[in-house]
């Protein structure tokens, strides 16, 4: 069995992959032990207030490689374990009945050649689904390189899987993981997606049922958030992704002149998730959002600043604009944008209403009016300013939000 | 100004609709239990007449659908003091105005239900994730948890669902309502008697893993415990493990459990 001291060193170099969501696969019971839950479920939050739900860890984190970004990279001095198939599935089983966790989240450094490491991850979710009866949720990662009929293979066993692209371009991935390449990336994710739309249309929803996602580090690299959210674009558009994750940057204890020594705040992170969240969920384009020569303006909200970029389009009718153009006013979510859209249809809003609906005005008054009335300011540097003053106050709150969970929590809540 | 005062019945909600009808009064509270009246307030003391909540029901049905009434019964749940008197302003106004108004969210009656509603949702969907079972040495599966709504038989099902062959227990401790599943069926019951779980070998040694894994996810350099608080309210964490010092023994009494009688809920 795996001991206090393997599992810790097995998790620890785990936890930095953000993928914490366990959403978007509906696996039903059929005999063994578990299912899914579609939207997703957190069991724990830690200190630092990110959501565990499932159990994260690798197979090994003796590497071959030398990516220096990375905790496990082969010329760092750390402690180094391995499990076996069986201590894995045994872990994960004994969590799951007691209801720690929604599933396994397997990854693994590339010990020996990515075959034999991703024979080994195989081997893991084979017998956890057929000699452990284990049905619920695996997020397996894959190990770029391995043989595509291994990866197809993992493919039909698991819920998710991912590869992650690591740097945000070529250039950044050659000088700081110069045994990966896009092309060593890019090719099994374009595999995998090309079978996933394949067992689509042959209606066969039991390969990878929530579908493929990525990540990529935040801040270890001179990329402007503008080339990030295009590249983040064409991911959900080219290989079918469900999610892309940012990860910022955590210094590792190496010094080198390519790697920063400090790390990138949050604040930057949930930048780039709130405008993923509106490429996703709110009909945004990237280009509308920034150019790639840009970085988001850390003060307001990556729609704020969009709006504040397109006053020519506000203010709006709260009581006949179509719910997207709703969407897109500051400050009104999907929960605003819902309440609204259901009361009118009673009668006219008013400010007053809106108020005791508990929409929040704060931002949305400079962009609205309420059968006509405008309550807001009109000059833009004067709506910038208050919206920034006012945005520092939430920011400590919400930060991060868009990291911990999936739909559960943030789409309920999230007032974008 | 008029009180109603309401017995300890999920139905009396029904009369206190009746009587505000045939009165022609519209009581400015509803309420079960002691609570704190202005003085000049008259209290009117509400009994249950099986005839009369059939009738009100079919016309909350014939005004709202089966789906008003079980907004209801849903709306029950809650801990909320004030929840009888929210219940029936909303379903009064839906009634006297011959329509399902739920949705019209700027009166204020209607958002304080949804409000009410919301709240039970959320904690059902939250427990769970946070609900523990511990493993007993008869092979039994033991939770206790103390929400604040009455959602224990809500809960249920999703680990039905989940451990279709395995037989649980979760023990509201608040309310000492158990919901029980024998591998067949779900029962649900309240039950005062103390009792003592005694628990399995294996047990101290996963719940020491469990802690093990907690603390090392942690990333240190981010700590930010507002938003923890926020998305685990402490109050939750009396029941968790991750949050409790290791298990140094095998004997577990939630309010002291008797060993035979564990055997006999699952039956
Ligand atoms: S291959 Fe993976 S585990 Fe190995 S050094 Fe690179 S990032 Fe780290």
């Amino acid at each position: 069995m795996l001991d206090a001291k393997r599992l810790t060193i097995l998790t620890e170099s785990a936890k930095y992959d953000v993928s914490c969501s366990s959403s978007g696969s509906a696996r039903k019971n059929s005999g063994g032990i578990g299912n899914a839950s579609y939207g997703g479920i957190c069991h724990s939050f830690t200190t630092d207030g990110r959501c565990i739900s499932l159990l994260k860890i690798l197979m090994t984190n003796k590497c071959a490689y030398d990516c220096l970004y990375c905790v496990n990279r082969r010329s760092n001095d750390v402690p180094r374990a391995s499990a076996t198939p069986d201590e894995i599935c045994e872990v994960t089983m004994e969590f799951y009945k007691r209801n720690y966790i929604e599933g396994l989240f397997l990854s693994s450094a590339v010990e020996g050649n990515p075959d034999k490491t991703m024979e080994l991850l195989l081997e893991t979710v084979i017998k956890l689904r057929k000699v452990y009866g284990f049905n619920g949720y695996i997020h397996l990662k894959g190990i770029p390189g391995a043989d595509k009929l291994l990866l197809d293979r993992a493919g039909s066993y698991v819920d998710r899987m991912s590869f992650n692209i690591e740097l945000p371009s070529e250039k950044s991935l050659k000088m700081l993981a110069p045994q990966k390449s896009r092309k060593s990336i890019f090719l099994p994710m374009s595999n995998m997606a090309t079978e996933y739309i394949m067992a689509r249309k042959e209606k066969n929803y039991r390969f990878l049922p929530a579908g493929q996602t990525t990540q990529m580090i935040i801040g270890a690299s001179p990329e402007t958030d503008g080339q990030i959210i295009k590249l983040t674009e064409g991911l959900y558009d080219r290989f079918k992704l469900k999610r892309v994750y940012f990860s910022s940057y955590v210094p590792t204890n190496y010094k080198t002149s390519l790697l920063p020594t400090t790390p990138v705040g949050l604040l930057r992170e949930h930048r780039l998730y709130q405008a993923d969240w509106l490429l996703r969920f709110y009909g945004f384009k990237a280009d509308e959002l920034l150019s790639t020569d840009e970085n988001f303006d850390l003060s307001v909200d990556p729609k704020c600043s969009w709006a504040l970029k397109n006053m020519h389009l506000f203010p709006v009718e709260v009581n006949t604009a179509k719910p997207e153009m709703l969407l897109r006013v500051p400050g009104i979510g999907f929960k605003s944008a819902s309440k609204i859209v259901a009361a009118r249809k009673y009668s006219k809003l008013d400010f007053n209403d809106l108020l005791k609906m508990r929409v929040v005005l704060k931002r949305a008054v400079h962009f609205i009016t309420c059968n006509g009335k405008f309550c807001g300011q009109e000059k833009l540097t004067a709506v910038k300013n208050i919206i920034a003053l006012s945005e520092r106050a939430d920011t400590y709150e919400q930060i991060s939000m868009f990291s911990t969970n999936d739909i559960t929590f943030s789409v309920l809540g999230g007032e974008l | 100004m008029i009180a109603y005062k309401l017995p300890d019945d999920d139905d009396a909600i029904f009369c206190a609709l009746f009587e505000s009808f045939t009165a022609r009064e519209r009581p400015y509270m509803v309420f079960k239990g002691a609570f704190q009246l202005s003085f000049d307030c008259r209290v009117k003391t509400i009994s249950v007449i099986p005839k009369n909540v059939e009738r009100v029901k079919k016309g909350i049905i014939k005004c709202g659908g089966i789906s008003l009434l079980s907004t209801i019964y849903y709306a029950l749940r809650s801990q909320d003091e004030l929840k009888e008197t929210i219940i029936f302003n909303a379903i009064y106004k839906c009634l006297s105005e011959r329509k399902n108004l739920l949705d019209n969210f700027k009166d204020p009656d209607m958002l304080a239900l949804f409000d009410l509603k919301s709240k039970i949702g959320n904690e059902t969907h939250r427990m769970k994730g946070f609900i523990r079972f511990e493993k007993t040495a008869s092979g039994i599966w033991y939770s206790h948890f103390s929400p604040d709504n009455n959602i224990v038989d809500l809960v249920a099902p999703h680990f039905k669902e989940r451990f279709p062959k395995e037989k649980f227990i979760i023990h509201d401790t608040r309310r000492n309502i158990f919901s029980v599943y024998n591998g067949k069926d779900i029962l649900t019951f309240k039950s005062d008697q103390p009792i003592t779980i005694y628990l399995d070998k294996e047990e101290i040694e996963f719940q020491g893993l469990w802690q093990t894994y907690f603390n090392s996810v942690n990333i240190k350099e981010r700590k930010n415990t507002r938003l923890q608080d926020n998305s685990l309210p402490r109050r939750y964490r009396v029941n968790m493990s991750e949050f409790l010092a290791p298990l140094d023994n095998e004997i577990l009494s939630p309010n002291n459990f008797n060993p035979v009688y564990l055997n006999d809920l699952i039956e």
